[in-house]
């Protein structure tokens, strides 16, 4: 999948900062931000990137919030969510709310890379469009 | 004499500490989720300095503490030293403690079997697993260890906080990272609080430094 505009959700700057230097050297990429939900969803519906990073915990508007509107802006969005909270029930929130992916923090060059060839492989399974 | 927080920590290191307590208190949860079956709804962690002498008093205004506090206590010692404090503010006991320990078959009975070595037992499983994990990974992320004392468990300790800065100097600060999480769909908010000194902040700011350029 050619991806070349991304957009990181995320109240942390340290968090935002990591996983920027975390995205595959190999291609270049057009990195928009948000701090909030609120602010997330605005940039999502100008910018329309072609794979959204989603954290959770957030003040205002968490990541479960976040995710059920950006779904519902784009029901065929790449929504990765990328947070610390590892509890299962978590992830079966995450998929039941219309996560396409989850991951967690910290990032690692080797985790984002994985999920660059997920989306991939999701891609050629005809599950994401 | 006032220390800022902003003389001691930079705001690039408490954004960095802020995050690192997420990373731990995240993987703690799903630790303690393992073992009892429960759901915690996390928070954003804060990171606070005070003046030793003040924290009793911070404490107690932070997570409104009162006669119906249960905390659980563990010091960590090693190249970051300090103590670990899991705080259920407001709730009953016996509220905390179904869910905490629940009956295997809640139907055959409304009455939870109550019994102070029960409750004990219960406090110390989680405030182990929750203070061990967090401290741990914190520890683990700033490539470093510690050693932990066994935890113990303190009631309605409001008027009696002395062992927080038991371990401090009076003149010296403390440094509080602190997280709140909920029991998902119950009404029971519990605080993990870690407080260490100025003795440790030279190691923070390492600790920091080394996780950040893992990435440069």
């Amino acid at each position: 999948m050619d991806i070349k505009k991304i957009l990181i959700i995320d109240d942390s700057p340290v968090a935002r900062a990591i996983l920027k230097k975390c995205l595959p050297k190999d291609k270049e990429f057009l990195v928009v931000e948000a701090e909030g939900g609120r602010e997330g969803l605005e940039i999502f519906k100008a910018e329309k990137p072609d794979l959204t990073f989603l954290d959770l915990t957030m003040p205002e508007m968490d990541g479960f919030e976040t995710l059920i509107l950006l779904r519902k802006e784009n029901p065929s969005a790449l929504i990765v969510v990328m947070t610390a909270d590892r509890q299962r029930e978590t992830a079966k929130r995450v998929m039941d709310s219309g996560g396409t992916l989850i991951t967690y923090k910290p990032a690692k060059p080797d985790q984002v890379k994985i999920i660059f060839n997920q989306i991939d492989k999701l891609e050629a399974l005809g599950r994401i469009s | 004499m006032a220390i800022t927080s902003e003389k001691m920590l930079s705001p690039e290191e408490k954004d960095t500490l802020k995050e690192l307590m997420n990373i731990a208190f995240g993987s703690a949860s799903a630790d303690l989720a393992e073992v009892i079956n429960i759901y915690l709804k996390l928070s954003i962690p804060e990171i606070d300095i005070t003046g030793a002498e003040n924290l009793a008093d911070y404490i107690i205004k932070a997570v409104d503490l009162n006669s119906l506090s249960t905390l659980v206590e563990q010091k960590f010692w090693g190249p970051l030293k300090g103590q670990g404090v899991l705080i259920f503010p407001r709730a009953e006991r016996e509220d905390i403690l179904s869910v905490l320990h629940p009956q295997e078959d809640p139907a055959s009975s409304n009455e939870f079997p109550f019994h102070p070595g029960l409750e004990q037992g219960a406090f110390l499983e989680v405030g182990n697993i929750l203070l061990g994990a967090c401290v741990g990974k914190i520890a683990e992320l700033m490539e470093t260890y510690v050693t932990y004392s066994p935890p113990q468990v303190l009631y309605g300790c409001k008027n009696n906080l002395d062992f927080l800065s038991a371990s401090l100097s009076k003149d010296c600060v403390a440094i509080i990272l602190k997280t709140s999480f909920e029991f998902y769909k119950k009404s029971i908010q519990g605080f993990l609080i870690i407080i260490t000194d100025q003795s440790s902040v030279d190691f923070l700011k390492e600790g920091v430094k080394t996780f950040l350029e893992a990435y440069e």
